[in-house]
């Protein structure tokens, strides 16, 4: 817009101090200024204030649809921090605290707890060329086969790895989701009670072996 | 409004950690749950009839749940399920009454392994009394070095001359796999096991790499080998 003409919208110019061509678009935007404040005297049309209440009336939500919304929408909310406090309190004894005999129970391989090492990666591999599918469980994991082995190459030789915590375990191979059968290849067993014997695995971090030979 | 939203959030809040517990001890008493699934009321009544004498011995249930789930896991036949789980709470009662209530369970449970396997109750007492860490890995040793041959007096002397020299943990598992190498070489048991007494009372002994190379490992030992857990796991 040219700059004497804003000048002049904004007051602080006379129309006669304008250049003609000023002067002519001033003009215009008079004429514009005075239908405008012609229209706004005119009012709303006859039954538009009914039509909107109406319309209103028939947007009114139903009880179910307002809790929904009010939880849905964004809302700042003020809460005590002591009262938060309070609560999160509250949510994490009831997760963290022990129920019935007061004693905390120690997860499975808590032995990891008391000789207080890593876990480490222990390898199984068993030979099944006639396997479809060869897992291992044991008391690990609650005798349900946690690890999927794999055979990518065909040849029957089915190995994975699980992270486990130190100790003493015991576990089996579970051969097409139905067999339970002992680690031929393990140098420590024990019977099961179920006509089995339980493979034993002891493992004590992940620190170098030593040695006592001569 | 304000004060509306907060008793809202705060009765929100109380619903949430009253169901949370409800949930956890919902979870606390289906610990048979996997049993009850396989099993009919009968036989899954007999186990808690005998996990509740247990218990009562000072057992702690979860050695005897973990038994139940493990034959339901085997899908083991009803008798066979309810006579594993007795002999098992028969065996750790004796283990509770050598060690005493309150026995860590899984330090509870070896010694009722290594018990029925043979090892001297005072051996077990002994360890447990002396190393309260460490003794299940002890226990273990002493049961790796009889599978491997080696006469009990000798296995329970060995490993007790370890635990004193200061043996824990890896270390002491290391006597029966240094004897198993020595018998892989040639030597008879007694002979391997006079030979690593000998070392271990004239201080000789030391901590060099594993004995056998990870390919040998996996041939000889049933493919298990130990990792460093810096890779990240393939399958979890």
């Amino acid at each position: 817009m040219n700059e004497s003409l804003n000048q002049y919208l904004d007051g602080e110019l006379e129309a006669e101090q304008l250049t003609p061509e000023a002067g002519a678009e001033a003009q215009a935007w008079e004429a514009l200024f005075a239908d405008a404040r012609q229209a706004g005297a005119a009012g709303a049309p006859v039954g538009l204030e009914s039509r909107i209440m109406d319309e209103l009336r028939a947007e009114r939500k139903t009880p179910v649809a307002r809790i929904v919304d009010w939880w849905v929408s964004p809302r700042p909310v003020r809460v005590r921090p002591l009262i938060g406090l309070a609560a999160a309190a509250a949510i994490g004894a009831l997760f963290f605290l022990p129920i019935g005999d007061g004693v905390v129970e120690a997860p499975v391989g808590a032995m990891t707890t008391m000789v207080g090492e890593q876990p480490v990666y222990v390898q199984f591999q068993l030979e099944a060329p006639d396997a479809a599918t060869v897992a291992v469980g044991g008391d690990f994991s609650d005798w349900e086969a946690r690890l999927e082995l794999v055979d990518p190459d065909g040849d029957g030789t089915w190995s994975g790895r699980l992270l486990l915590p130190p100790g003493v375990h015991q576990y089996m191979f579970l051969v097409n989701g139905t067999d339970w059968i002992a680690d031929p290849l393990a140098e420590q067993w024990v019977e099961d009670g179920f006509g089995n014997r339980n493979s034993v695995l002891a493992i004590t971090g992940g620190a170098g072996a030593g040695s006592l030979a001569p | 409004m304000k004060r509306r939203i907060s008793i809202v959030l705060l009765m929100a809040t109380a619903m949430f950690a009253v169901s949370s517990y409800g949930v956890r001890l919902d979870a606390q008493e289906d610990d048979l749950a996997r049993v009850r699934a396989g099993y009919d009321v009968e036989t899954v009544d007999s186990l808690e009839r005998v996990i509740a004498e247990a218990e009562s011995d000072g057992v702690p249930r979860e050695l005897l749940v973990e038994k139940a789930v493990e034959g339901a896991a085997k899908r083991a036949d009803a008798p066979m399920l309810v006579e594993a789980v007795t002999t098992w709470a028969d065996e750790l009662r004796g283990a509770v009454a050598l060690l005493g209530r309150g026995t860590q369970p899984q330090g509870l449970a070896k010694a009722a392994e290594s018990i029925r396997h043979g090892v001297d109750e005072e051996v077990v007492r002994r360890l447990a009394g002396d190393y309260p860490v460490d003794y299940p890995i002890m226990l273990q040793a002493i049961e790796d070095l009889l599978h491997t041959g080696v006469e009990l007096d000798e296995a329970q002397a060995m490993v007790v001359d370890a635990a004193e020299r200061g043996f824990k943990g890896q270390d002491v598992l290391t006597l029966s796999a240094t004897l198993r190498r020595l018998v892989r070489e040639g030597a008879s048991p007694v002979d391997a096991a006079a030979s690593i007494r000998v070392n271990m009372r004239a201080g000789r002994v030391t901590i060099p790499p594993p004995p056998p190379p990870p390919g040998d490992s996996r041939t000889r030992t049933g493919a298990r080998l130990p990792i460093p857990p810096s890779p990240p796991p393939p399958h979890r």
